[in-house]
């Protein structure tokens, strides 16, 4: 049981432009931030602009930022969003997958499970993943410190 | 977020002798019955003969059984023990580890997420997906089983007695 890499790298994205609310960041900059596939990340990019979390602005001057303020991003909501092919369990996948499918209990007690899962992360936003301005620095320190690594190479 | 085919094997093989009651079931007929792989099935079996959860006897007429009674035995304390990395996210492997690690939040809050699926789970037992006379004659009969004269589903018992009533040691 673990959270997928794509809502792993949505929520990283997430961070990273909740850090930036005056500026305009481009996927190029967040893989290099975070060290991760740029490939990857365009793709966890336009689902979060498909579910209006980040909006997205072509151009010279253009780039990502969120849609809306920190407080208003629901981590429940996210993962929600972001992992939407939910098959919790590998039977749940192919109904034909598992011969007892037709009859397993299993597959409800673990969507009742899975919204208990979800209801405690709709309790947090993506506010408090950044909340107090000494931790807004930190968080800001690390990235850029990692940038200036990934530059120099 | 989702459970490891490792569980879902775990569970299903759960299933399987908890439906055959005290009859040893073999490897091969449960990986047979499900249709899956038998050395996949083979780990998760060693495992849950190791911590208790079914009984497993070598030899020619070996077997697994379940190690108590179906209803002793919950979803939660399987899934725990055979999900050793329940509630974590990539950004905690060492080898995509997020630059954010040491000081992100958002750890504690899937731990504590994790722990609320978990404690949904806590509260199913073995014998509660097995519950059920009618039940148990459909998942029988999707796994292939003979109906054996006092076994299970033969004797029309539920929980405890369902799965021991009427069967020869």
């Amino acid at each position: 049981m673990k959270l997928t890499q794509h809502s792993d790298f949505g929520i990283r994205i997430l961070t990273y432009l909740g850090l930036r609310p005056q500026s305009q960041s481009t996927v190029g900059e967040i893989a290099a931030a975070f060290d991760i596939s740029h490939h990857h990340l365009t793709k966890v990019v336009q689902q979060l602009v498909g579910n209006g979390f980040v909006t997205s602005r072509r151009g010279k001057q253009g780039g990502l930022r969120l849609a809306c303020s920190p407080r208003e991003i629901r981590i429940g909501s996210v993962i929600r969003a972001l992992e939407n092919d939910f098959h919790l369990v590998e039977c749940m996948r192919r109904e034909r997958d598992c011969k007892i499918a037709p009859a397993c209990r299993f597959s409800d007690i673990v969507s009742e499970a899975n919204g208990a899962f979800l209801a405690v992360l709709d309790g947090y936003t993506l506010d408090d993943m950044l909340f107090g301005s000494a931790r807004r620095r930190h968080l800001d320190r690390l990235l850029i410190a990692d940038l200036r690594v990934s530059e120099a190479h | 977020m989702r459970l490891t085919q490792y569980s879902g094997y775990g569970l299903r093989a759960l299933m399987y002798v908890g439906l055959k009651g005290e009859e040893l079931s073999t490897i091969a007929e449960i990986a047979e019955a499900h249709g899956i792989s038998r050395n996949h099935l083979m780990k998760v079996v060693q495992q849950m003969a190791a911590e208790g959860f079914v009984y497993s006897r070598r030899g020619k007429n070996g077997g697994i059984r379940l190690a108590s009674s179906p209803d002793q035995l919950t979803v939660g304390e399987v899934v725990r023990k055979l999900e050793p990395n329940f509630g974590v996210a990539d950004c905690m492997r060492a080898d995509r580890k997020c630059v954010l690690v040491g000081v992100c939040r958002l750890r504690a809050k899937l731990r504590e997420a994790s722990e609320a699926f978990l404690r949904v789970l806590d509260d199913v037992s073995l014998a509660d997906l097995l519950d059920g006379p009618a039940h148990q004659l459909v998942m029988r009969e999707l796994l292939g089983q003979e109906l054996m004269p006092g076994s299970a589903a033969a004797s029309q018992g539920t929980g405890r007695q369902a799965c021991f009533a009427g069967s020869t040691p």
